[in-house]
């Protein structure tokens, strides 16, 4: 999974790249029409697709049949009962398809969450790097109020500021440092724990270099399955280290809808998909 | 098949058009004519600074177009001052007679310039109640701002935190509301106090101080919401948060709500979002700045009024709605309080001088941080009209005026000495803000050219400052003359808001800062005085007034006393004091009494930290006036300048209430 996840990144970051400074809606239609496209292809060899224009025929038919006798209130009803039951089997024989698409679909839709989902910090701005520690590090540590702080350090770049100290939460298992952004770019963040240095990356935008969207990852996690195909924009953490987790604080970001509204660009990504399928259906000789 | 991909490429354009569309450029709008309002500046320190060489900016406008005293209103207080600005009428105008007017029927004190009703009509289920019409903020404020008549000739305007314009008028182009804007809660400003200290629960002016529990150095608390208005019983509303304490490194973590924030011992966090859900799918939202006090010995943590949230303000504060977000947008949140310095922080003791100023800075700094976004946008337009207005000077001159007054009763060298320059350094703030103005005004607009249409620059104060060394108790007085009676023997058992007097023996009483009424049969609910009687004894009360001598300085305490007759405006005389009292310098009506209390002593030493003030003799504290050129109509007092701002879009004949008031105009 890590390798898959290293390997999915790289394609991505270097996709996306030539889009970083262009409205982010540009790049998500692009990865709609190729994810409608796909979707398509794979309808049309996954798919019974004889059976669906059957069942689809048979629905129309039983709306007319509501239409036509809706005078006889038995009839509307066992039309009504008809199109329930041909619903599901219509949503039965779009499920392997789905089923198809599901795992190719979450982790595109994870790789673009990490470079359109999440507003980068501006100069000047602030943010809170929280670690979550280990419960068997936290409890070596105390675990209580009355303990002493677990020996853990934050190192920053030039351009991270660090202006507080680590503040220790023993209810939370949490050790959390205050950071202000003072230059743009790509920062590691260095977590020295139990003799382990565990790197964060940092993202800062820089209006003036162009170049605002990029891959962001506000957490970087331990190597469980889900966590890894959740939270795939960094290397995942060692799973047996000092450290759960550790989480950088950045905005949700928007993007603009061809101007018309701003919205989150899953919703664009969805919208542009499933119109793209629908447009090119006929072309591709799939029945939906 | 290809149709709707030729539609949606067809669309591609028209969209994109629609989304790079900014606010385009209007037509000529006549001159640019440019209003900083700077509350409270006064003009003999000033006159002192510019002379001094202090404020070079203040200097150069006044070699282009002048700079002399701007004659106040009566009473010169801020909302009456303003208001006068506004309609070019005097207080039997526009009806703001002080900051606090009386139900003659109900004898209960109210705001004078606005309130919130609620929705009238409410579907009842259960414990909920849904309003069937919606409530709304109620603007006492009468006749016709001047910027009302502007727009009606053609010329945009931008109005930004005009005082006594809330709800703002949905008149101007641009407008946001300013002194006057409640909070959240429908009050002035209430801070929350949050604190370890035992016994430390109270209520006090502006604020509450809320005593809490830590349990293994975590904090759990509740920010305090209005009424939810959903529900049909009072129930508060509240926001929870937590506070998780780091000793060995004086800081700590703060939760509210899915925000996350760390300060240490003495630092102010930015604005945080407070949502208060008052039923499933419907929030209040708001907004908060926190400051962290101290851990040890005790855990303090201040938390500012709880502020309507400008992206999304559940109240008037802005024309059109979404300018107070494009504000927020451009800058950062903001306060939208009116008066944002909170200075009861300092009056109650809960903070010292130093942390009031931190806070009195955040707020200065945001109202000069938007004016360069405002000013940008303005300058982009080819006229039109700008009012903006600055407070700073005058909340902080207001509880710092005592280090300027080796003489006040509370003045404490070893504090005050250090804040000697504290305002003439504010005043210099508003000299770079003047520069920053007239520069580019020069560069953009023409300034100086000698056009026929050359921009015009006006600075302008409500009034100026004097110490308040001395409080005259108005009831107490009226008490001990016989004017008034008491319903409880024990003065200090009194509560306030008139509800001390025993109505059935009482001819005349005070409420406001400058307010004296007669007890008016048929207009009061218990009146005692005929209307034939009225007239002999406000003038008795005048004489006796003006005769009135400190016997602890032997000087006279009142140097004028007005009655409403002398109003050249009677529309609204009938809501207003029958008399207005004019206080010496030095002198100022007590807080007790402004609010209705009857204390036991007629004058006492003002030992606030509220130590400088304007509510005297009118003549005592005028304003300022400064402009670019010579105004078209000169204008001598505040009530003049309308007509004036209007002269010069060439609007002479409206309305006919502008302008020739109680000043009367040169």
């Amino acid at each position: 999974m890590s390798l898959l996840n290293a390997a999915l990144r790289a394609v991505f970051d270097v996709a996306l790249r030539p889009f970083a400074a262009l409205p982010p809606i540009l790049p998500v239609a692009i990865v709609a029409l190729v994810s409608g496209i796909f979707a398509l292809l794979v309808y049309r060899w996954t798919s019974n697709q004889t059976a669906i224009a059957a069942v689809k025929r048979r629905l129309f038919g039983h709306l007319l049949e509501v239409r036509l006798f809706n005078d006889d209130l038995r009839a509307v009803l066992a039309a009504q009962l008809r199109l329930l039951r041909e619903n599901l089997t219509y949503l039965r024989l779009n499920l392997i398809p789905l089923l198809w698409m599901i795992v190719p679909f979450m982790l595109l839709i994870a790789q673009l969450q990490f470079h359109y989902g999440y507003d980068g910090l501006e100069v000047g701005e602030r943010t809170l790097l929280v670690v979550d520690l280990a419960p068997a590090e936290a409890a070596a540590a105390g675990g209580d109020e009355a303990a002493p702080r677990p020996p853990i350090e934050l190192e920053a770049p030039a351009g991270v500021a660090v202006e507080t100290a680590g503040v220790w939460v023993p209810s939370l298992r949490q050790v959390v440092w205050r950071l202000r952004a003072d230059e743009p770019g790509r920062h590691e963040l260095v977590v020295r724990a139990d003799g382990g240095a565990f790197t964060k990356s940092l993202f800062v935008e820089d209006p003036e270099g162009g170049a605002l969207w990029a891959r962001r990852s506000p957490t970087r996690r331990r190597a469980a399955i889900l966590d890894q195909l959740l939270y795939p924009a960094e290397p995942s953490l060692p799973r047996d280290g000092p450290i759960e987790r550790i989480d950088v604080r950045y905005g949700t970001a928007t993007i603009s809808f061809f101007g018309l509204l701003d919205m989150h660009w899953l919703i664009a990504f969805l919208i542009l998909s499933l119109a793209f399928a629908f447009a090119l259906r006929n072309r591709f000789g799939v029945t939906l | 098949m290809k149709r709707p991909l030729l539609a949606a490429a067809a669309l591609v354009p028209v969209v994109l058009a629609i989304g790079c569309g900014g606010g385009g450029v209007g037509p000529s709008e006549g001159p640019k004519v440019i209003v900083l309002g700077f509350d409270g500046l006064d003009p003999e320190l000033t006159r002192q600074l510019i002379d001094e060489g202090r404020l070079p900016n203040f200097a150069r406008l006044e070699a282009m177009g002048g700079f002399t005293e701007l004659e106040t209103t009566i009473p010169p207080h801020s909302p009456v001052a303003w208001s006068s600005f506004v309609t070019g009428m005097d207080p039997g105008g526009h009806g703001i007679f002080d900051f606090l007017h009386r139900d003659p029927e109900t004898m209960i004190p109210y705001s004078s310039t606005a309130a919130a009703s609620s929705g009238g009509r409410f579907l009842e289920v259960g414990p909920w109640q849904f309003p069937l019409t919606s409530g709304d903020y109620v603007q006492f404020r009468h006749g016709t701002p001047f910027w009302e008549v502007l727009e009606e000739h053609g010329v945009r305007t931008t109005v930004v935190r005009m005082p006594a314009n809330f709800p703002v008028s949905g008149t101007a182009s641009r407008e946001l509301s300013g002194m006057g804007t409640s909070d959240l809660l429908g009050t002035d400003g209430t801070f929350t106090f949050y604190t370890s200290e035992l016994f430390a629960d109270r209520d006090i002016s502006g604020g509450d101080i809320v005593e809490l529990d830590i349990y293994d150095n975590v904090v759990e608390a509740e920010l305090l919401g209005p009424d939810n208005p959903l529900l049909r019983e009072p129930v508060k509303l509240t926001a929870p948060f937590t506070v998780y304490l780091d000793l060995e490194t004086e800081s700590a973590k703060i939760e509210l709500g899915d925000q996350q924030i760390v300060l240490r011992v003495g630092e102010w966090s930015d604005w945080l979002e407070v949502d208060f859900e008052m039923m499933p799918t419907q929030h209040l939202r708001g907004i908060c700045r926190m400051y962290l006090r101290a851990l040890e010995p005790e855990f303090e943590l201040y938390v500012s009024p709880i502020d309507h949230d400008p992206m999304s303000p559940a109240a008037p504060i802005s024309t059109p709605p979404d300018f107070a977000a494009e504000l927020a947008e451009a800058v950062d949140r903001f306060y939208t309080e009116g008066m944002p310095e909170d200075t009861k922080t300092l009056t109650e003791g809960v903070f010292t001088p130093e942390e009031f100023l931190a806070q009195a800075k955040i707020a200065g700094d945001e109202v000069a941080e938007q004016y360069g976004y405002v000013l940008d946008r303005y300058l982009e337009q080819q006229g039109g009209f700008l009012f903006y207005y600055f407070g700073n000077v005058d909340q902080i001159g207001h509880v710092r005026w005592r280090s300027r007054d080796p003489e006040h009763p509370v003045y404490d060298p070893e504090v005050d000495a250090v804040h000697e320059d504290l305002i003439p350094m504010l005043y210099e703030g508003l000299d770079v803000v003047v520069g920053q103005t007239l520069d580019r005004l020069e560069a953009e607009a023409g300034l100086g050219d000698g056009d026929a249409d050359e921009p015009l620059l006006i600075v302008m104060s409500d009034h100026g400052f004097a110490s308040w060394r001395r409080a005259f108790h108005l009831n107490a007085w009226l008490l001990e003359n016989g004017y008034l009676t008491a319903r409880s023997p024990d003065p200090y058992a009194d509560e306030g808001f008139l509800l001390n007097v025993d109505w059935d023996e009482t001819r005349a009483y005070g409420i406001g800062f400058s307010g004296l009424y007669v007890n008016l049969r048929g207009r009061e609910r218990d009146g005692t005085v005929t209307a034939a009687e009225r007239l002999d004894l406000v003038r008795e009360l005048k004489r006796e007034l003006l005769a009135v001598v400190d016997p602890e300085t032997g000087e006279p305490a009142i140097t004028e006393v007005h009655l409403r007759e002398d109003y050249a405006f009677q529309q609204q005389t009938a809501i207003g004091p029958d008399l207005v009292v004019g206080y010496a310098k030095g002198y100022r009506g007590a807080t007790e009494s402004a609010s209705g209390e009857v204390v036991g002593e007629v004058f006492s030493d003002n030992d606030s930290a509220w130590s400088g003030d304007h509510m005297m003799d009118h003549r005592t504290v005028p304003g300022v006036l400064l402009v670019s050129r010579p105004l078209g109509r000169p204008a001598r007092g505040i009530v003049d300048l309308a007509a004036s701002i209007l002269a010069e879009y060439g609007v002479e004949e409206f309305p006919p209430l502008v302008g020739g008031g109680a000043t009367g105009s040169p």
